[in-house]
């Protein structure tokens, strides 16, 4: 979605927010292309329903905007604080019970460009995965998310969590053996083996 | 990928993988509403900003904080709160080892039997009657 003339697109996102604070239209475009997939896959993992995460998604977007003036350089990157942020409001909602049954978010379509022919079987297995996630416990879902979906290593998701590398760890362990007994539960189903 | 020497390690993390790298290819990508509806708030804060641009910065602490602040902060009010509970319970349940210092301690003390000392203000009271 990136424009490539784009001359904002080499910055940073710490850069880019400055640039916002100072009144920079760009910016805000750079940043909300850049960062809302993001943000947006990391609320639909943790809540497992499409329609709640883009809620989750357009207030993290706005606290971050309203964060901008008082953003402190080198203190936090703007994808962990973002990350932090989304947890948070997921939790929030988790814990309201707001949101519909989990079974129910898994029968939401994930990808709007995905292309059923090629992608059925991928589909299959992300929504496996997903109706796996769902029945963790919510620090062990964002630990296993943020290690093997978003890819970040463990220290930036110790800083996320606020907890050590070691509780990081053993989170995501525990999370994976949850995860992998369920998926084998539901693989005979969906048809495909290792 | 950063998960290859885990996948070698862990027998069961090829099968893990392949659905978290399912899950990575159809990612949930947000819609064109749902980016105008972000933009169109960047472009509110935005506004406010431009229209009030020293709002957001906070000059100082107010009101409980600030008098925290003066204070010597957060530990200095934690250690004041501490010597007043202690204060309060000597004054109220003092415990038998004060009151041996004090009378050690205080230069006013009274003697059983002492009636001079003891009965000197009722006399008084007494004659002026």
């Amino acid at each position: 979605m990136a424009d490539r003339s784009d001359p904002l697109s080499d910055a940073s996102n710490e850069a880019l927010l400055v640039l916002f604070a100072n009144g920079d239209r760009g910016a805000a475009e750079t940043l909300t292309l850049r960062l809302t997939p993001k943000v947006m896959g990391h609320a639909y993992r943790l809540l497992g329903h499409r329609a709640e995460a883009e809620d989750v998604t357009q207030e993290a977007m706005l606290r971050l905007w309203q964060q901008a003036p008082n953003w402190r350089q080198g203190e936090a990157q703007v994808t962990t604080w973002l990350y932090r942020v989304v947890a948070n409001l997921c939790t929030d909602r988790l814990r309201r019970g707001a949101r519909s049954a989990p079974l129910e978010a898994a029968g939401d379509p994930a990808d709007d460009r995905a292309e059923p022919a090629q992608n059925m079987q991928e589909a299959a297995r992300a929504e496996a995965l997903q109706v796996a996630l769902n029945a963790l416990p919510e620090r062990q879902r964002q630990a296993v998310v943020l290690r093997h979906i978003e890819e970040l290593g463990n220290p930036e998701i110790a800083e996320i969590m606020q907890i050590s590398i070691e509780a990081v760890e053993s989170l995501v362990a525990r999370g994976k053996r949850a995860l992998s007994a369920s998926l084998r539960d539901q693989s005979e189903e969906l048809g495909y083996s290792e | 990928m950063t998960h290859d020497k885990d996948t070698k390690r862990d027998p069961e993390g090829s099968f893990l993988e392949t659905h978290f790298e399912a899950a990575r290819q159809t990612a949930s990508a947000p819609g064109n509403d749902l980016v105008q509806r972000i933009l169109a708030d960047a472009n509110k804060v935005q506004s406010a900003l431009a229209v009030h641009p020293e709002a957001p910065i906070q000059t100082g602490p107010r009101g409980v904080m600030a008098f925290l602040q003066a204070l010597g902060g957060w530990p200095a009010a934690a250690s004041l709160s501490s010597a007043a509970a202690v204060g309060l319970w000597i004054g109220i349940a003092p415990p038998d080892v004060l009151t041996l210092v004090a009378q050690d301690l205080l230069p006013t003390q009274v003697e059983d039997g002492d009636d001079a000392t003891a009965g000197g203000g009722f006399d008084f009271f007494e004659e002026m009657l």
